[in-house]
């Protein structure tokens, strides 16, 4: 059982990680925190021991619990979100070149955003961006599935087939919206590049459940999930009805992305990324991909945000780093996995 | 030992909705517990979709398949999963799963949800690998493979299993002869020790007729003739199946089919066209 202490060795490894790497980014900022306070400050929040605190600059535990906490919170969540859905869609749409996206959700998300920034819609207060982002993806999701379904039945090819001209046809509703928008294009534009500037504990909390469901739902389906890669035959054949797991699947990993969008924008190449890399450290099984892909991405998409909060400069948007970093990167792992493997087809 | 039924298809039609074309035509036949079976005919006859019926993968359009004296749209698929297991003819497989990874998804149907394979799971699959000669490639990436390796995976796979009825859609298509005597040995012992059904949908005549107990030999979704190898595998019928003129020897208890150049019906031959 070499493989199964390997697979729990770099679960906890990835672990520690995620938790040391919190108490340092709290730390890192504008006002920098040692670790050591940042502890003593999340305790307090925690056990309410003021003699904790009482030594220290009365604006720390500010910055720590209602500023920065949330933000780095979120970011890890979403990461984890974005990271378990790439895996679930890579293996529901037979492909690993698949991500969270694949369907149309981002372009959904994102016309569904541009809509109420470009009307000023603000029927939700600050949330409406958020909730018709979140519509607007489910929307798209219903459009992908019946295409799907009146052209033969909810197959991979069927899928993503209508996810490509569903997003095509509102990329050009969104570039259309941009053309029109004039003094709104910029927060547009910032919105479709993603951020997790100024979330609150409620996001963090609304989102964790979000993507905390998700998680169960995909582990009680992980065994069906991986039968299902094996293909419809197969998978009917070892008792599994693959349409309706395959169904359950996609609704329920689009209303995860969705939710991810919905409050951080696009950020992409990590539901693509972290699966494909993850996969190589603990193979494809699903019931052990899922979590550690949680895990890591998690981790990669809270140090790229703490990158782009902490220290550069001035703020990028996040979508943009995960794409700079994460692009060449995907690159060197596809030519490294394309050259060591001879591809007969 | 009289003869068990173990499927009963009466009247059975099954239609591809989309291109309104009669995969399966009005089949009826018995097909009985404990031998090997062939399923033989020209591409396009329906062999694939006469195992996707029997599978319950599709659904007859009409008539009823019975399954051991039951309707088989009455057993929930997890209890078939224990009865049936099935070699797909076409498998694409586009995640790098490692080869122990699938082949121990054969014994899924058997493990509850959330605990580990027993011992008793991890020696069968132990011992499929080593029929199949896999034990060398137990972590290698399935998309890595050659064609006649992944398809002894498959194979392997459905081994595993180990259910009392095997279904397989040309499960030596891409093998070398050695190792395709070698499956089909696996097959036939499985069928003869184990009192197993084996129905297996194949284009080599040849083999079929040395190994197959029994054979359905189908024509434009309809059986044309079936039963045992001997009486049903004459050179009239084969000729005309499959539109090539063939000749049978016997040789020491075996029967050899040797097809010649000639096609039965050329078709139209167009006069105006100097293609070849």
């Amino acid at each position: 059982m070499a493989m199964a202490s390997r697979y729990n060795a770099i679960n906890l490894l990835l672990f520690c990680g995620l938790l040391l790497c919190i108490a340092i980014s709290t730390g890192m900022g504008y006002i920098k925190i040692p670790v050591p306070d940042v502890l003593k400050i999340i305790t307090y929040r925690i056990t309410g021991d003021e003699s904790l605190i009482s030594n220290l600059n009365h604006v720390y535990p500010y910055v720590i619990w209602d500023v920065r906490l949330p933000r780095i919170l979120a970011s890890a969540i979403v990461g984890a979100g974005l990271s378990i859905c790439g895996a679930v869609f890579q293996a529901i749409l037979l492909n690993p070149l698949a991500d969270p996206y694949t369907l149309g959700i981002s372009a959904g998300a994102a016309f569904g955003g541009s809509i109420s920034l470009f009307l000023d819609i603000r029927w939700f207060g600050i949330y409406s961006t958020s909730i018709f982002a979140f519509i607007g993806a489910i929307g798209t999701l219903i459009a992908v599935i019946s295409i799907s379904r009146a052209s033969g039945s909810i197959s991979s090819h069927t899928l993503i087939l209508s996810g490509i001209i569903v997003s095509a046809i509102l990329s050009a509703f969104i570039s259309f919206i941009k053309y029109i928008a004039d003094e709104h294009v910029a927060i547009l534009i910032f919105w479709l590049m993603g951020s997790f500037v100024s979330k609150s504990w409620k996001e963090v909390i609304t989102t964790f459940s979000l993507v905390g469901s998700g998680f169960v739902i995909f582990m009680l389906l992980a065994r069906d999930l991986n039968i299902i890669s094996l293909g419809d035959r197969t998978a009917s054949s070892l008792g599994i009805n693959p349409e309706a797991v395959r169904l359950l699947l996609l609704v329920s990993a689009s209303v995860v992305t969705a939710g991810c969008v919905a409050i951080s924008g696009i950020i992409g190449f990590v539901g693509l990324v972290v699966p494909h890399l993850m996969r190589s450290f603990v193979g494809s099984n699903a019931e052990r991909l899922i979590p550690a892909s949680a895990i890591a991405g998690a981790l990669l998409l809270m140090v790229a945000d703490t990158i782009t909060r902490a220290v550069l400069p001035k703020e990028v948007p996040i979508g943009v780093i995960t794409a700079i970093i994460g692009g060449p990167f995907f690159c060197y792992i596809f030519v490294k996995r394309s050259s060591m493997s001879v591809h007969e087809r | 030992m009289k003869d068990e039924k173990l499927f009963e298809l009466n009247g059975v039609s099954f239609l591809y909705k989309k291109v309104h074309r009669k995969a399966i035509d009005n089949v009826s036949i018995d097909i009985d517990r404990g031998y090997l079976w062939g399923i033989i005919g020209p591409n396009g006859s329906g062999k694939s979709t006469l195992l996707d019926l029997l599978s319950g993968y599709r659904r007859p359009s009409s008539g009823s398949i019975l399954f051991k004296g039951k309707e088989i749209s009455e057993y929930s698929k997890r209890s078939l999963s224990k009865l049936i297991s099935f070699v797909p003819q076409k498998f694409y497989i586009n995640i790098p799963f490692q080869v122990k990874d699938i082949v121990i998804m054969g014994r899924y149907p058997f493990v509850p949800r959330f605990s580990n394979p027993s011992s008793y799971d991890l020696c069968l699959v132990d011992r499929v690998m080593r029929m199949l000669e896999l034990e060398d490639l137990t972590d290698r990436y399935i998309t890595e493979l050659s064609g006649g390796e992944v398809q002894r995976v498959i194979l392997a796979r459905a081994f595993a299993q180990d259910a009392p009825v095997m279904l397989l859609d040309e499960p030596i298509s891409n093998m070398d002869i050695s190792h395709a005597i070698k499956v089909l040995n696996l097959i036939h012992k499985q069928v003869k020790t184990r009192r197993k059904t084996a129905i297996m949908a194949m284009h080599d005549i040849n083999l079929a007729s040395m190994y197959c107990d029994k054979l359905v030999i189908m024509s434009d979704g309809k059986v044309v003739s079936y039963g045992n190898t001997k009486e049903v595998l004459g050179e009239e019928i084969i000729s005309k199946v499959f539109n090539v003129e063939c000749e049978i020897y016997n040789d020491k208890g075996e029967r050899y089919v040797l097809f010649k150049k000639k096609l039965i019906n050329a078709g139209n031959t167009c006069c105006e066209c100097t293609f070849l």
